[in-house]
């Protein structure tokens, strides 16, 4: 099954992860390109990362310590400021 | 043509290009009920692949559920679904209540198997109806919704509402949703008049040639497919693997119940699957009322405090649902949800792959689908 990340968006993947089955317990996905690019879900295996950075994809791996709204906002601005300069 | 996973076959973009035909259902189509999106590759009339997409009703309920308040983020979890509403509520207090070490009243348990099972009835006729509709026969949809009529009855009695009934609260239950003796015995009564209705409804369509003629053999799913693509629920019991999350569940230890298996897993074994499971429920449903025991509802003796992450797997309708999340500050955070169809939309696609055109849709309905619960990403920037 597919979903698509359209370009310039962000998103998390949490309930698209078979937690037994990888060693993180979320991921946030940034696509960074011009083009909307398709992610392969459910995610089942750590593989899945490597196999998405290809695509172009910014890909943040989050464990129990993580806090994940620290790293979802930062990453969130990060992709607002280059936003900010493709419309300019 | 590559191998994705033993027994299942997937093809890149290059490789679909020399199929002849594409077919594209949706994103919005007039034969779904949810937005999603069905790419089938046809060679006559033969399908050679498939792709669904998902995605399109992105809500952010996990992204919302971080910071909140947890009896706020329980209260959120409902909206996950419109069916088994029920069913994430109640696992999400399992998992806040497991975290934080809660002991439920034992009167609460059992109301909150009646409601769990009451959920699966509407459901399973539910989808009977879903199902007898896109095979054509509006007869049999319309007698099986007019049976699932009582049971919403029954849930609007016990929460009073149709749809988000808000049953479970941390502790128990809410005091609204505890039973009288009056409305114990409608429910008993109900149990009654299902069982009849639903067997009567069972007997015609097995009897139905026309019918049995179109399922049978339909959409086959070998039980080695279902394992690896981590189908749940009926979808998988379907295929003769007797797993129900339920016989791991404490609060169903005190009932008596089998686990249903089929066998073929095509479009009959899952129809017949749910079927005989509701026969099931009812049993489980009067257990509980008979044994129902007295005392209070909620528990609210107990403290707020840190913890970590909690895990909590339980039974709903479409198969097993997963919910975790910490607590920091009485706050939630790592919140997780996966709903059934998550694992089961594989299901869907590798049912289609091998079998004419026209099954295509019977096949995606014969494993229950509910994307609208399943998109559940995160999308901050507005289009």
């Amino acid at each position: 099954m597919k979903i698509v990340l359209r370009a310039h968006h962000i998103i998390s993947l949490a309930g698209y992860i078979v937690e037994l089955r990888t060693s993180f317990r979320n991921l946030i996905v940034v696509n960074h390109s011009d083009e909307p690019i398709k992610l392969e879900v459910p995610v089942l295996n750590d593989g899945w990362i490597e196999d998405h950075k290809k695509l172009g994809l910014e890909i943040i791996p989050l464990n129990d310590d993580d806090d994940f709204l620290v790293q979802f906002q930062m990453a969130k601005h990060k992709l607002d400021e280059e936003r900010k300069q493709l419309a300019q | 043509m590559v191998t994705k996973i033993d027994g299942a076959t997937t093809c890149n973009e290059v490789e679909r290009q020399v199929f002849e035909t594409e077919i594209n259902m949706g994103t919005v189509h007039p034969a779904a009920l949810e937005p999603y999106r069905v790419r089938l590759f046809v060679e006559d009339e033969i399908v050679k692949d498939a792709e669904i997409t998902v995605g399109v009703n992105h809500r952010g309920i996990e992204r919302i559920m971080e910071g909140l308040p947890v009896e706020k983020a329980n209260a959120l979890t409902e909206k996950v679904c419109g069916i088994c509403s029920n069913g994430h509520i109640y696992n999400s207090c399992r998992a806040g209540e497991g975290a934080l070490g809660i002991e439920i009243p034992e009167r609460a348990v059992y109301l909150r198997v009646l409601a769990e099972e009451l959920e699966r009835l509407h459901s399973h006729m539910l989808y009977l109806g879903h199902g007898s509709e896109v095979l054509g026969h509006e007869t049999f949809t319309m007698r099986i919704f007019y049976i699932r009529e009582s049971v919403m009855s029954l849930l609007y009695m016990m929460g009073g509402n149709r749809v988000q009934y808000g049953i479970s609260v941390l502790g128990g239950i809410r005091p609204r949703a505890d039973l009288n003796s009056r409305e114990q015995q409608r429910i008993l009564d109900t149990m009654d008049y299902i069982d009849e209705k639903v067997a009567a409804f069972a007997e015609r369509f097995v009897a139905d040639p026309m019918v049995m003629s179109r399922i049978t053999g339909t959409g086959e799913l070998s039980q080695k497919q279902a394992l690896d693509l981590h189908v749940t629920g009926p979808s998988l019991r379907a295929t003769g693997y007797a797993f129900d999350q339920r016989t791991k569940m404490f609060e169903y230890e005190p009932f008596e119940f089998d686990v249903i298996t089929q066998d073929g897993g095509d479009v009959r074994a899952n129809i017949l699957m749910r079927a005989t499971e509701i026969f099931e429920s009812t049993k489980i449903i009067r257990q509980v009322i008979k044994g129902l025991p007295e005392g209070p509802v909620i528990n609210k003796d107990w403290e707020m405090v840190d913890s970590p992450v909690y895990k909590s797997y339980i039974e709903v309708p479409r198969g097993v649902c997963y919910h975790s999340y910490g607590l920091e500050d009485g706050k939630v955070r790592h919140s997780i949800i996966r709903t059934p169809s998550m694992s089961n939309i594989g299901a869907m696609q590798e049912s289609c792959i091998g079998h004419p055109v026209q099954d295509a849709q019977l096949n995606i309905v014969s494993c229950d689908p509910c994307f609208t619960c399943t998109d559940r990403a995160i999308q901050i920037i507005k289009l």
